[in-house]
């Protein structure tokens, strides 16, 4: 498990790590919806599409996190892997790729905090030789 | 909200009560009831409107919306600046608690500090309340990230140096300072319809339980107070009446006795502040005062603030059964989500009555009557 849950008082933040930017990206989806459900019981049984642009990699995170907050409250599908790309494009950088998980359902997927926004507040990401981490922070 | 019971006259049905609650006020994820689902068109009324949307649709008496902050209307929502992703969040939600620390709780009036004030609130001793804690749902924090982000762009535009990003900001008469404040009303107005309608519903539910007809379940609004939203308001500073942009964020408006934003029944004692503490303690009613007015743009606290983060929280009511142990205090729960109840369970919290003691020392506001929770629902 390359993230980790921090202490906050009134919500909840998370640190991420990825040997890439894409599986930075990754790490923070499976720690999102580990703070919505227990995460091992989402099935792969549907597949989106993704396709986000967002200034900075910082930013790009955040869009990407948003992404999946807005897609479990409006078509109900709760999501844990992934097939992404990141490259720069026109000064900033572009997400596209899928991402894999299956609809909610109430009698399987307990749901253990929901999650009101992905915030900015805290937000770091670094590289380093061995890899991304970032921190981020989620309001609950 | 205060009914015309009392305690002794519930007790046998606190959990029938509850039930209903849990039944017709929709909790925890996005959700909402299928019976009120909105179009686009409607949604732009109910942005536009606020409370008086579900009023007009049948929910809820016109007399409410005299007892609810700004009239349960904020003028100059801009629902053309709310995303179509702020819609299709908020489309569904109309009349949903929401998860985290929202709930519906039914109390009963514990103490009464002031009399003459208790009276004018019409509350009484061992009277049934209701109060509901909930806001703009996914539409409004749709519409705080889709705002944060033109914001932090601005904010570097601006010059404005930013300790926080999450703290990103523009001028007010800036073209992106208004954009907000227009669809921030908008989202504040989804708020007071949402809990309009959740009125509505908790009046339906001890009309259901307790089979009750309409003026015998009584439940009429005593007040409803916003904790986190910037409104214009108008203030005399330096012996000039200036209209001034004041935010409250965790923090309550409390105007003094007198002001013409005070309802006319409650112009002799201030308007009612209501400040939530936990569902295993109590929660009070206070009323503003003049001193608030002068010293803090008639603002004062909103709740009790945690003492334990959700974490610690969790980790502490491991291996504990804490509906049991509610109930055992006299507190029904019915939650979508044990961890929730977790998260919030009392020890979670300060002890509200020290909060309240602070900021009536100060002089900012008036304590009326302690409200003790006994049926709770939570997301």
């Amino acid at each position: 498990m390359a993230y980790r849950f921090i202490e906050h008082t009134a919500d909840m933040g998370v640190e991420i790590e990825g040997t890439s930017f894409e599986s930075l990206l990754s790490e923070g989806l499976l720690a999102l919806t580990d703070t919505l459900t227990e995460v091992e019981r989402v099935n792969l049984e549907l597949e989106l599409p993704i396709d986000l642009i967002a200034p900075s990699r910082e930013d790009l995170l955040v869009e990407w996190l948003s992404e999946i907050v807005y897609l479990f409250e409006t078509k109900s599908v709760l999501l844990r892997q992934t097939d992404l790309e990141v490259e720069a494009e026109g000064g900033g950088w572009r997400l596209r790729g899928t991402v894999r998980g299956e609809r909610y359902d109430p009698d399987r997927h307990e749901i253990k905090t929901l999650i009101k926004a992905v915030t900015y507040h805290q937000l770091r990401v670094k590289s380093s030789t061995t890899g991304w981490s970032a921190r981020v922070i989620f309001d609950l | 909200m205060r009914s015309g019971l009392s305690r002794a006259e519930i007790q046998p049905r606190v959990r029938d009560l509850v039930t209903r609650l849990y039944q017709n006020i929709p909790t925890g994820i996005g959700k909402g009831r299928t019976d009120l689902r909105l179009n686009r068109q409607e949604l732009t009324q109910v942005l536009t409107q606020g409370a008086a949307w579900a009023v007009e649709k049948g929910m809820g008496y016109e007399e409410d919306v005299g007892f609810l902050e700004e009239n349960g209307c904020i003028e100059g929502a801009r629902p053309d600046l709310v995303s179509d992703r702020a819609y299709q969040r908020g489309r569904n939600q109309l009349g949903s608690l929401g998860s985290g620390n929202h709930f519906a709780e039914i109390q009963y009036v514990a103490e009464i500090y002031d009399e003459a004030a208790a009276a004018a609130l019409g509350l009484f001793q061992d009277q049934v309340t209701l109060t509901i804690h909930s806001g703009s749902r996914g539409l409004g924090h749709q519409v705080c990230s889709d705002h944060l982000r033109v914001m932090v762009e601005a904010a570097a535009r601006y010059g404005i140096e930013l300790p926080d990003r999450q703290l990103c900001c523009a001028p007010l008469q800036s073209p992106e300072g208004r954009d907000y404040l227009g669809a921030m009303s908008a989202a504040a107005n989804f708020a007071f319809a949402n809990r309009q309608v959740m009125t509505h519903w908790a009046r339906e539910s001890f009309m259901q339980a307790l089979s009750l007809g309409p003026s015998q379940a009584g439940l009429t609004v005593v007040y409803d107070v916003c904790h986190n939203i910037a409104k214009f308001e108008t203030f005399e500073i330096e012996g000039r009446r200036r209209r001034l942009c004041v935010h409250r964020k965790g923090a309550t408006r409390a105007y003094p006795p007198g002001h013409p934003q005070t309802p006319e029944a409650y112009r002799e004692v201030g308007q009612p502040v209501l400040i939530p503490g936990d569902m295993g303690r109590y929660s009070y009613v206070l009323v503003g005062t003049e001193r608030a007015y002068r010293e803090t743009f008639g603002s004062t606290c909103h709740g009790a603030g945690r003492r334990l983060s959700r974490r610690q929280a969790k980790k502490q009511a491991r291996g504990r059964k804490l509906l049991d142990e509610l109930e055992r205090e006299g507190v029904v729960v019915m939650a979508a989500g044990m961890a929730t109840v977790a998260e919030e369970m009392p020890e979670a919290y300060k002890d509200v009555s020290a909060v309240v003691d602070v900021v009536e020392g100060a002089g900012i506001s008036r304590q009326v009557a302690q409200l003790k929770p006994i049926g709770v629902i939570k997301g």
